[in-house]
């Protein structure tokens, strides 16, 4: 294992296009997603004025409707995969195929129609295996399957009674796992473009539409956020953020006068109109959405044991048809450069699905964003920080 | 004015109204002030290497100890591995031979730069002598006899700090808080934290932190009240009272385990039907709800289920009858002259009310009982060689007799321990780990969820363990008292609290 000094993974869905608008996504801890959606009139992520938006809004809604329909598809999808696998433990642990009976509950935080999905495909995975599941009265081996759950996973009990003997198969399921087994590998371009560098330390940095639509890239410290102007630099300073290492991410507002951020222990928001922040509000420490009217969106980080010789990942949106892809750093410390690579989960393990594409220093920090994931990077030759825009396309 | 009109107007004032409650609801963090904290614990050092052997104990030396120190690596609030000191880390392809790297730039309290040297030192104190820990140039190295897969995420708890030692024997910490004043005389018990300008992690908030230890654990809701402390702990009992004074509360998940530990070897507890029968006679349910004022869960599993998600496996039962046709069936003799013993620690209240409760329960299935508060000790059980992990910090415990009125004591041979254990962590194979080797049972290869269920299930199953019910963790605040965030597992972050003016409205939080 090696685990470098850097914040966390996060969750992204990058555009090969710029849309007309996107679609944010926000996790909770059930895995259960919620969505918002801002337009854009044109390059760099402006936002639009009111009155175009309603031009846009037939596409726009159209467009909604397909961006919710698939991260449903693949969670449901994982869960039943994850289903099916415990279908097989539990036939792997029967002393017989033959009159069998099968209750299945549900004490987690599964929706019913996800533990309807986990029911169908556990009892059809256990009549594909040729257990013959019968009427509850006249089974001599009765299987008693719990959905149930703790703080970080779901836990799948099934109970395996014949007579006096009893035997306990268990499955742990991440909330956030995509364990589907991907087939199809093709080759991932990933790109990456520097979009500001300066000397101080900074925790996350975007490009954001100002007032009047202006370019602003917005960085965030540990003490304060700064903002860049065309017409000079602004400051709002908060309290320093007390955790035993800087983390903090920065959000997208729903308008543009307000941008949120997150630290370790807080979610703030400021007011760039005002030039003050708003507000700090506790971290729900639940994993449940933040009380923060400005949600953050979730970090993801690739299940399973890490490709070897690499360090932190990002989970990313798939492309070229692919399935549980991942950005993943070098694992190296503070004093190497570093690199980036995506990798695909197969059945046999982490495949890489692209090349290396090197920085000129360690990566100290992998953000999502809803177009396109940033890398924070410490440039060993000029001791600079440096923020990167990252673009990840399937082909050359 | 229109209708329309009427209802823009009504909308402005409702949309000016919700900014006017932003803004006095901005809550940025200030700097300063000093933050009263009450326990009724006592602590009697800081010195990680003299660390208590009961876990509850060590659980409030862990909290004042994070106070002055630093770990290498830390838990984050989804129990994931962050650095702290070490930058970085890595092992061997078997998991004996662990490289952290250190971070630069971090200097103790006492001005002095850390350096790998001073963390060697100090981990190979704690570690003892079956490990190897050394220093290079960026780092230390620690070299294990055995595999150790879950080593980092072990110097992430317990009394793992890095900590120097002074020429004066003085004890000094990179944390956000150093030690000021210490009680040095036994009837003293208020300690003093200043804060650690230079703390590699950022000057804490507050600038000072008075902890008053032993205190009066009856009277802590009035030292809320009449505005003496900001923080005091509270027992379960004490949670509801204090929340209906609209004193403000904050629990953890349930993180003590409140069990009956029976030594099967002797003579009188041999036969497993006897120890059944004692399990199905005791009404958990009526101690969490009554006794611990449902504070408390009653528990069928030594793990929680929001550690462990598989408490379902292993449901309370509460079973009178059976329990009475169990010890027909077995050979006690209920009129037999000399009664089972169950012992619990004389310094703890609800442990005594707990006792009590168990007591009752076991007479109504016609089990003599004798309960006897007795202070405890220290038995160190050194867990199996081959374990895979450190040998515990919050070892058993063996119940030494109080002095007897009159100075002397008189041994007794406990049939019964009720056990009071804090749950260090929120993984259940480090917190099923340090339980099971508390209590001197084997906990081998708990690599996986299956293997974690095993090895829970092996005392539960054999009746030398009964869980009773787990209990969270609750504190009093006063309103000054702002981001009290610490883990769902308890503990204090207090380097992140800050205070407020004593104007905000008391609030319950879990």
């Amino acid at each position: 294992m090696y685990l470098t000094d850097t914040n966390c993974a996060k969750y992204t869905r990058p555009w090969r296009e710029r849309p007309d608008g996107y679609a944010m996504i926000f996790s909770s801890a059930s895995f259960r997603a919620k969505y918002s959606y801002i337009c854009c009139g044109g390059w760099r992520g402006i936002p639009m004025m009111g009155a175009d938006r309603l031009g846009f809004s037939r596409r726009a809604i159209l467009f909604l409707l397909v961006l919710i329909g698939a991260p449903s598809a693949v969670w449901s999808a994982s869960l039943e995969e994850s289903a099916k696998e415990f279908a097989r433990k539990i036939v792997a642990a029967l002393p017989g195929r033959e009159s069998v009976s099968c209750e299945i509950r549900n004490i987690s935080s599964l929706r019913p129609d996800e533990f309807g999905r986990v029911e169908q495909a556990i009892r059809a995975e256990l009549q594909g295996q040729g257990v013959c599941v019968s009427a509850t009265s006249g089974a001599t081996i009765g299987i008693a399957v719990t959905l149930s759950e703790n703080w970080k996973e779901f836990v799948w009990t099934a109970e395996i009674r014949q007579g006096e003997v009893s035997h306990t198969v268990l499955l742990g399921v991440p909330h956030g796992s995509e364990a589907r087994p991907a087939t199809n590998a093709m080759h991932v371009t990933v790109r990456s473009e520097k979009f500001w560098d300066g000397p101080e330390r900074i925790l996350d940095a975007a490009e954001v539409a100002g007032i009047g639509g202006r370019l602003w890239i917005v960085l965030l410290l540990r003490d304060r956020l700064l903002i860049l102007e065309p017409s000079g630099r602004l400051e709002i300073p908060f309290a320093p953020d007390p955790g035993r290492d800087p983390v903090g991410e920065l959000g997208f507002g729903q308008n543009t006068n307000t941008i949120p951020f997150s630290l370790s222990s807080r979610v703030c928001t400021a007011d760039l109109d005002m030039r003050r922040l708003v507000e700090c509000l506790p971290k729900d420490m639940s994993g449940g959405p933040t009380a923060s009217p400005y949600p953050m969106p979730m970090d993801l980080t690739p299940a399973g044991s890490p490709a070897p010789g690499k360090g932190i990942g990002l989970v990313i949106s798939p492309v070229c048809g692919g399935t549980n892809q991942f950005l993943m750093t070098s694992a190296r410390d503070y004093t190497q450069t570093d690199s980036l690579q995506v990798f695909q989960t197969e059945p046999s393990g982490p495949v890489a699905m692209s090349a290396e594409l090197d920085f000129p220093g360690p990566i100290v920090a992998l953000h999502t964003a809803p177009d396109a994931p940033r890398a924070i990077v410490r440039n060993l030759t000029t001791g600079n920080y440096e923020a990167y825009r990252l673009a990840i396309s399937c082909g050359e | 004015m229109g209708a329309r009109q009427i209802v823009a107007a009504l909308l402005l004032l409702g949309v000016a109204g919700a900014f006017a409650s932003r803004a006095n609801a901005s809550t940025q963090p200030q700097f300063g002030g000093t933050l009263r904290v009450q326990i009724s614990e006592r602590v009697t050092t800081i010195d990680p290497r003299q660390w208590p052997s009961e876990s509850t104990k060590a659980d409030v030396s862990e909290r004042v100890n994070s106070l002055v120190f630093d770990r290498l690596v830390r838990l984050d609030d989804k129990a994931g591995l962050q650095p702290a000191l070490a930058i970085s880390w890595e092992h061997d392809a078997q998991a004996k031979r662990w490289l952290f790297r250190i971070r630069e730039g971090v200097k103790f309290s006492d001005g002095t730069a850390l350096t790998p040297a001073i963390a060697a030192m100090a981990l190979q104190q704690l570690l003892g002598v079956s490990f190897d820990v050394s220093a290079t140039a960026d780092s230390v190295v620690i070299q294990a006899d055995r595999s150790l897969p879950e080593l980092a995420t072990e110097l992430s708890t317990g009394r793992y700090f890095i900590f120097r030692t002074g020429a004066d024997n003085s004890i000094a910490g990179t944390g956000a808080f150093r030690v000021a004043e210490w009680p040095v005389a036994e009837g003293f018990a208020k300690a003093v934290f200043v804060a650690n300008e230079t703390c590699w992690a950022g000057r804490p908030f507050v600038d000072k932190i008075e902890l008053l230890m032993r205190a009066d654990p009856g009277a802590q809701a009035n030292a809320i009240s009449f505005d003496q402390a900001d923080v005091v702990d509270l027992s379960a009992p004490q949670v509801r009272r204090v929340a209906q004074r609209s004193i403000r509360t904050a629990s953890s998940d349930p993180v003590e385990l409140f069990a009956l530990v029976i030594d099967e070897s002797l003579p009188t507890l041999k036969d497993a039907r006897l120890r059944q029968a004692i399990s199905l006679a005791i009404d958990r349910a009526s101690i969490a709800d009554v006794i611990l004022q449902k504070q408390g869960v009653a528990a069928g599993g030594l793990l929680p289920n929001w550690i462990s998600g598989y408490a379902h496996l292993l449901p309370p039962t509460f079973d009178l009858p059976r329990a009475k046709d169990l010890l027909a069936a077995s050979r006690h003799e209920p009129s037999r002259p000399v009664p089972l013993v169950l012992v619990y620690d004389s310094g703890d209240a609800e442990l005594r009310a707990v006792a009590d409760r168990v007591a009752v329960n076991l007479r109504e299935a016609g089990i003599m009982i004798q309960v006897s508060g007795q202070h405890s000790g220290g038995l160190q059980v050194e867990p199996a060689p081959d374990s895979g992990r450190l040998p515990s910090q919050t070892q058993g415990k063996q119940v030494q007799p109080a002095p007897a009125a009159g100075g002397k004591s008189k041994a007794i041979t406990p049939d019964l321990r009720l056990l009071r254990h804090h749950l260090a962590a929120p993984d259940p194979a480090l917190a099923l780990s340090q339980l099971l080797n508390s209590l001197g049972e084997a906990t081998a290869g708990l690599e996986t969820l299956e293997q974690v269920y095993d090895a829970e299930r092996a005392p539960i199953e054999a009746y030398r363990v009964i869980p009773l019910v787990h209990v969270s963790e609750s504190y009093g605040l006063s309103p000054r008292v702002r981001d009290w965030m610490p883990p769902r597992w308890g503990g204090w972050r207090l380097d992140e609290v800050w205070l407020g003016p004593a104007t905000v409205a008391g609030g319950n939080s879990q």
